[in-house]
């Protein structure tokens, strides 16, 4: 036996080297490391959590809405030439917010209006109607539900197709906005029937 | 790092020159390593594996070899901050590998015997499981070293630099585990 052989493989040894030759059938074949190593250990997100896998999905959908809504605002009055067109749109604008009399049920001019405030108030100005003209001349005219109706019809077939498309586009996503926002916060469609439902 | 790096680092960094230098590539492994670098620690398991796929195979059945030898390098992984000297994590690992062996034992892992048609001496693995069936039947400090010597093909060396074995320790188990190998399969080995 070759001990120098057995002990660094210089020179030769035919019994040892046979002996390696046959057991090179165990030796071992490199494989991958069994761990996943330590800087993996961050990006994780818990297999169980279906809303923070899901999250993203309704920030893209929000991002969606906002560009689309942003598109709109900034394409609408450079394809609105006419003059009508943009007027209505600042009527609508001009008449604001609804005012702290917007339930007061609007009735022809020369009639008297009835004012749907607590009885405490009325009595307190002793006064149970108030004249038609001084509401409408607080509330100012009454145009803003007429405005987009004028402002459609002001336009080309072209245009108020392209509008339509736009308002049908926001309809579509904003319900699917809702649909996510709802599976996101765990409410169901039932909370909403049951709101119509008591009214 | 590339295996031919690898083994350059550790020629490099042999038994005589660990006590000059202060920090040797392995200990640079284990720290970066701790520090979370992946990298660092594929590098030892492609270092170390060899050297523990032949203390797992002088203990446990071939085909579960490699799945034992997976379950060392994750616990060392688990455990990296309970080594205390990082120049000696090749002994560590052969502890680990000793204790991963027997839990395999541990675990009630039955074997059985192969039919004799199928171990007959036409079968180019039969002489090879006799040969290693032999190595295993011997004390632990021969059977070790000699697979790693004749199975891993790793010089007395280096069975001395990854085990923390001293030098003179292999040689002498080499030695007398070769002579007794010798005669369990008589002399001149297998004819």
């Amino acid at each position: 036996m070759n001990n120098e052989y057995l002990w660094n493989k210089t020179g030769s040894d035919q019994e040892i080297e046979r002996l390696e030759k046959t057991l090179a059938a165990f030796r071992y074949c490199e494989t991958v490391p069994p761990v996943s190593p330590i800087g993996d250990k961050a990006p994780v997100i818990a297999a169980g959590d279906p809303h923070a896998r899901f999250a993203w999905r309704g920030f893209a959908f929000a991002a969606s809405v906002a560009v689309v809504s942003i598109a709109s605002v900034a394409w609408l009055p450079s394809t609105a030439e006419n003059k009508e067109f943009t007027n209505a749109r600042d009527v609508v604008f001009v008449s604001g917010p609804e005012s702290p009399l917007a339930d007061v049920s609007i009735e022809p001019a020369s009639q008297d209006i009835q004012i749907s405030e607590p009885p405490a108030r009325r009595s307190r100005n002793g006064h149970g109607k108030i004249n038609s003209t001084t509401a409408s001349a607080i509330r100012g005219p009454r145009t803003k539900d007429a405005a987009p109706k004028d402002s459609v019809a002001a336009l080309s077939d072209e245009e108020r197709y392209a509008y339509r498309q736009l308002m049908l586009a926001l309809s579509i996503t904003g319900s699917k906005l809702k649909i996510v926002q709802n599976t996101i916060d765990g409410t169901q469609d039932i909370d909403d029937d049951s709101s119509k439902n008591q009214r | 790092m590339s295996n031919s790096e690898i083994a350059r680092n550790m020629f490099l960094f042999g038994p005589e020159s660990r006590t000059d230098a202060p920090v040797s590539i392995e200990a640079h492994l284990v720290d970066r390593a701790r520090a979370g670098d992946r990298d660092a620690f594929d590098d030892i398991y492609r270092m170390f594996a060899p050297m523990v796929h032949g203390i797992v195979l002088a203990r446990v059945p071939g085909d579960d070899v490699q799945d034992v030898v997976q379950e060392v390098f994750l616990a060392a992984y688990n455990k990296l901050d309970t080594l205390r000297e990082k120049n000696a994590i090749g002994a560590w690992l052969v502890r680990i590998a000793r204790n991963q062996a027997a839990e395999f034992y541990r675990q009630a892992h039955t074997t059985e015997e192969l039919p004799d048609e199928i171990t007959s001496k036409n079968n180019p693995d039969a002489e090879a499981r006799e040969i290693l069936a032999a190595i295993r039947s011997m004390p632990e400090a021969y059977r070790e070293t000699l697979v790693l010597r004749l199975v891993e093909g790793m010089t007395g060396n280096e069975i001395a630099e990854r085990t923390g074995l001293k030098p003179e320790s292999v040689r002498v188990n080499l030695h007398r585990g070769m002579e007794l190998l010798r005669q369990t399969l008589g002399v001149g080995g297998r004819k």
